[in-house]
């Protein structure tokens, strides 16, 4: 069922007592909220958007959040020699939830460090993929089911997109959460799903794919297409053409596929560009880079998202180069600041645009890194901290658990390599009940939900989220 | 097209067959290619002008220079062998015979990028002279932007095009990137290069050696100045080449048979092929390596471990400094014992000696080398055949690669009609080689003898120039499956991984530069540009269906589909007067450009 009959066989449903799927029941709800909201002028209320960065490469997360209490920085310090940070340097966290424990922020991040005091960011501790609960006598004996292709780049990116560890699959959990609540929107070409990074495996799903646009321009469009200019006889002709030649049906897959790409992006690109050109303009001024760049796009992308018929969107940015097996000190000191600063810039553009609590940030890595030493860099590892930035994050707290450090603990493996205690699963999860899907519904996003999370326990997975 | 127009053939023959009262014998019999058995053929449009050569005359249908299929044939091998390749040379190739073409080209002696860029050098240094520039400020700092100048000039000029087609496919599978400190050094990246192209015709075991060894790979994924163990600080050895030698260069992820297909375990699981702690015992192996040789400084004298890469001189392969390599007994792979108290330089042969012999190599290596030349899902048999080459050459030589490559591009499923029309069949073109493939079929203007391309607009908008991967996955994985009709046909479509709704756009907008302002570009001499040949074309578009024969031959090789010809032949034709003809080729140019028929390879 297309699209647009979905929606016009839901407006014709008088009464949920017709035994329809959860699916349904919770596009109806959705749908009787938009009606609610219309009515009463409360449409912008209803925005949520999600924005993900992703650290591809492996960031090294624990220097970045540092335990500093003094037992567990001695650990630290140990078992990390050369590469250890100094106290001294560390950025101060006000940690709310960990009595007794406390916590250091990389030097560069002054910024996030403002946000996680302020209560507006949060980490997410030891998170990495998972099938199931695993220890240091489980791995080595093969006790466990375990994700294929631990500590390959390739595969454990895909399972951070996918949320499938035990398979290689190319459809993301972003885009089977829009499959759901992309009928909460009213445009129906552009996709909910926008990618600032080229093509990606996250924002892909059973129907949604991601439409992709330029961190600086916006939406690219095919230069001199229908011309205003009737005496450009040239573009004229090019223009009917190029319609003629995507207009048709081509059965070839590899043709069909090419043609898609091209045609959905002629189409997308008018729509997109008249609403960015009379978008309001964001006076919060963005760094030069490529990061803050993207962010900037997808906050103006945010600003005219009325404009655009959105109701719910989800942002990726491929904020890559972590792979640290080199030099970890000196690039991390220059990534994590550009990281901080653009999480920071990107905040207070959002607070202008008055969307303050509707729009969640939330970093993703496919690894964490060894905590010893390969000379001055690290190798590829496991569990790792990620934070997330929103006006609705419960900030100024690490949830999920931040481990013992030390090279004897049952979660440690292979010198150095931490066994997550948080699945994924859980931190997507709570992101998807935020932004609107149903708990019944979250084993379509998340297969593998149930092996972490009782969907029915009505409490939320990880609690980061105002949900 | 090809089959199209010949089942089009039979057809006419049946019905000229059905009102020709004379008895013809079937199986013999065929129309076009020369042969016209008393049978006259009238084309509805007559339309052409008497003085040019090609025009839309029905009996060039009979005496076979209508139909073109030979030229179709060379169109589509030397796309598959080359960068891109011009009529005289289709022609050529056409006549001599693919055989021929690749033993001429085996024969022919190596291009040299190194070479190349000390002369664009040069000349970047002389410009800065002639541009009233003085000595205090000579440019010294030469990196990506030149190497690339280097790269078009070569590949623009060169004679060994099959080489030079190889080495890109082999850049893409052994990646190295400028994205890295490697980008900062233009004669490291063309040294680099020349390793690809200089074993592009021999052995593979020999080409793992010399990418192991080049600085530009140890700067890239990290063995140089990789130590040994320093257990009381916790320091192991940097595991980052082993991984990817490993996972990207030789064997994969998993166990595969000679076809390439996955073997499974019993529970119909794959088989990965190393363990974490094979990683781990092969890193010890690349410890020990830095540069062999150092710029004069004041500093020291002689090359140290050590040595950062702002001294150490990336043209030269590394040296084994073994104070600093790991000591004791490497158990890799799980089962083969590198034994204690050997050089580091011996520990490492003994490695490459195991991961060149691992069974996985040939299928793994192979399987790509068909994806960059060939088509997207070639046939476990096809990869099988070529595999067995791999393993045995004729000479009963293992890795020959000059062998490899002829067997990749003479295998019936590259060459057959029948292995054409097969719906597994087909490629979409990776965006760098639809710039080349154009340029070298359209031809273009030298300035002062000049080809050079900075590339970073095409790499921006289209998203591909060489050894400019974002990482050391290349641009695109091999098993990268676009959604939609390719998975739901279980077919991978790797360049789809870059094909989107930025760079789609993108490229095309690329090519309305190249029709309109510039096809190359460089920064040096005030924004030098090089712009198309179009004269040709130009003449030709007076007849909108001999430029379109011709765009046909060059670029589709035959596969222009009859309905967007006839759209492009109807948008040419509106612009008739004034100054609008010219543009008639350019318009032709864009559209076969833009279209399925053109990006899809088959």
């Amino acid at each position: 069922m297309n699209s647009y009959s979905r929606r016009k066989f839901l407006g014709q449903i008088s009464c949920a007592a017709v035994g329809y799927t959860t699916l349904y029941n919770s596009l109806l709800n959705l749908k009787g909220i938009n009606a609610l909201a219309a009515s009463a002028g409360l449409l912008d209320k209803d925005y949520k958007a999600l924005v993900c960065i992703n650290l591809s490469g492996g960031n090294d997360s624990f220097n970045m959040l540092v335990p500093t209490s003094p037992n567990e920085y001695q650990t630290y310090q140990k078992v990390r020699s050369n590469l250890a940070l100094s106290r001294q340097e560390l950025l101060n966290l006000q940690v709310r939830n960990t009595p007794g424990r406390t916590f250091g922020l990389h030097p560069s991040m002054s910024g996030l460090q403002n946000l996680f005091n302020q209560g507006k960011a949060g980490f997410v501790s030891n998170i990495g993929t998972l099938l199931e609960p695993t220890r240091r006598d489980d791995f080595y004996n093969d006790r466990t089911a375990l994700p294929l292709g631990l500590f390959s780049h390739s595969d454990q990116a895909q399972h951070w997109q996918t949320g499938i560890p035990q398979n290689r699959s190319n459809i993301g959990w972003g885009g089977r959460m829009a499959d759901l609540i992309r009928d909460m929107n009213t445009e129906d070409k552009i996709s909910m799903n926008i990618s600032l990074s080229g093509s990606n495996i996250l924002e892909v799903g059973n129907e949604v794919i991601e439409y992709v646009i330029d961190r600086r321009q916006g939406s690219i469009g095919i230069r001199d297409y229908r011309p205003d200019n009737m005496y450009d006889q040239f573009n004229i002709a090019k223009s009917q053409a190029i319609d003629s030649i995507l207009a048709q049906n081509y059965s070839d897959a590899f043709e069909k596929t090419y043609t898609d790409v091209i045609r959905n992006a002629r189409d997308g690109h008018l729509k997109f560009k008249d609403a960015l050109d009379h978008g309001p303009v964001i006076q919060t001024p963005f760094s030069d880079n490529y990061l803050s760049e993207s962010l900037q796009m997808a906050a103006k992308t945010i600003s005219v998202h009325e404009k655009l018929g959105f109701k719910r969107q989800i942002f990726y940015v491929d904020f890559y180069g972590w792979d640290h097996h080199d030099e970890v000190l000196n690039n991390q000191t220059e990534m994590l600041g550009q990281l901080s600063d653009a999480v920071g810039e990107f905040y207070a553009a959002i607070q202008e645009l008055g969307l303050g609590s509707q729009v969640t940030l939330f970093c993703i890595s496919e690894f964490g890194r060894s905590l010893t030493s390969n000379g001055n860099g690290t190798d590829h590892a496991w569990g790792g901290n990620v934070f997330v930035m929103g006006g609705d994050v419960k900030g100024g707290n690490i949830f999920g658990q931040y481990p013992d450090l030390d090279l004897n603990s049952d979660l440690n493996v292979y010198e150095g390599v931490i066994i997550p205690e948080t699945s994924v699963d859980l931190y997507f999860a709570e992101l998807a009940l935020w932004m609107g899907v149903k708990p019944f519904d979250l084993p379509y996003v998340l297969p593998n939900i149930g092996n972490f999370y009782d969907i029915r326990s009505g409490k939320p997975p990880l609690g980061f989220l105002n949900i | 097209m090809l089959m199209n127009y010949l089942k089009c053939f039979q057809l006419l023959l049946f019905f000229l067959l059905f009102i020709n009262s004379r008895p013809l014998p079937a199986q013999t019999l065929f129309l076009g290619a020369g042969k016209n058995p008393e049978v006259r053929i009238t084309a509805s449009d007559q339309w052409n002008q008497n003085f040019w050569q090609d025009s839309a005359l029905a009996q060039s249908v009979f005496d076979g220079s209508g139909l073109n299929y030979d030229l179709y044939n060379a169109s589509r091998f030397l796309y598959q062998a080359t960068l891109g390749a011009n009529m005289d040379e289709v022609k050529r190739t056409a006549s001599m015979g693919f055989e021929n073409w690749i033993t001429e080209q085996f024969n022919l002696p190596a291009s040299n990028l190194s070479k190349q860029l000390d002369e664009v050098l040069d000349e970047v240094v002389d410009w800065y002279y002639v541009n009233g520039g003085d000595s205090i400020d000579e440019p010294s700092y030469f990196y990506s932007l030149h190497f690339n100048y280097a790269w078009w000039q070569m590949n623009l000029t060169n004679r060994d095009k099959l080489r030079q087609r190889v080495a890109l496919a082999l850049s893409e599978i052994l990646v190295v990137s400028a994205n890295s400190d490697v980008g900062g050094n233009a004669r490291g990246m063309t040294s680099y290069y020349d390793v690809l192209i200089r074993n592009a015709f021999g052995n593979f075991r020999d080409l793992l050696m010399d990418v192991s060894l080049h600085p530009a790979m140890g700067i890239y994924l990290s063995h140089l100045n990789n130590p040994k163990s320093n257990p009381r600080e916790n320091i192991r050895p940097d595991e980052n080449y082993a991984r990817e030698i490993m996972q990207l260069f030789t064997i994969g992820l998993y166990e595969l048979n000679p076809d390439g297909t996955r073997k499974k375990d019993s529970l119909g699981r794959d088989i990965p092929t190393y363990t974490q702690r094979d990683i781990q015992e092969l890193a010890k192996v690349f410890t020990g390596l830095s540069f062999s040789e150092i710029m004069p400084n004041q500093w020291i004298d002689t090359p140290q471990f050590g040595v950062n890469i702002y001294l150490g001189i990336p043209t030269k392969p590394m040296r084994m400094f073994d104070q600093w390599h790991e000591p004791g007994p490497k158990q890799i792979l799980g089962g083969h014992i590198i034994p204690s108290g050997q050089s580091g330089m011996k520990d490492i042969e003994d490695a490459i000696d195991v991961l060149f012999h691992h069974p996985n190599t040939a299928p793994f290596i192979c399987k790509q080398l068909i994806q960059r030349l060939i088509k997207s899902n070639p046939s476990p048999a096809y990869v099988a055949r070529v595999s067995s080459v791999f393993e045995k050459n004729k000479k009963g030589e293992r890795g020959n690669l000059a062998s490899v490559i002829q067997a990749i591009l003479m295998d019936d499923e590259a060459r057959t009609c029948e292995w054409l029309e097969h719906p597994d069949n087909g490629q979409l073109r990776e965006p760098l080689l639809r710039y080349t493939h154009f340029v070298q079929a359209v031809g273009v203007e030298q300035y002062y003898g000049r080809l050079w391309n900075s590339g970073y607009d095409f790499l921006d908008n289209a998203g591909q120039h060489p050894l400019h991967a974002l990482t050391v996955f290349n641009f695109f994985l091999p098993s990268h499956q676009p959604k939609g009709a390719l998975t739901d046909q279980k077919l991978v479509g790797p360049e789809f991984q870059i094909h989107n709704a930025r760079t789609g756009i993108g490229f095309l907008n690329q090519v309305n530069n190249w029709i309109y302002d510039y096809v190359l570009y460089s920064w040096e001499n005030n924004d030098v540009s090089s712009v198309l040949t179009l004269q040709e074309l130009d003449r030709l578009a007076r007849d909108p269906e001999a430029l379109l024969n011709r765009l046909d031959i060059l670029l589709t090789h035959g596969r222009l589909s009859d309905r967007n010809r006839q759209y492009i032949k109807t948008a040419m034709n509106t612009l008739r007067r004034g100054d609008f003809r010219n543009d008639r080729s350019r318009l032709a140019l864009y559209l076969i450009m833009m279209s399925p028929d053109y990006a899809i390879f088959k």
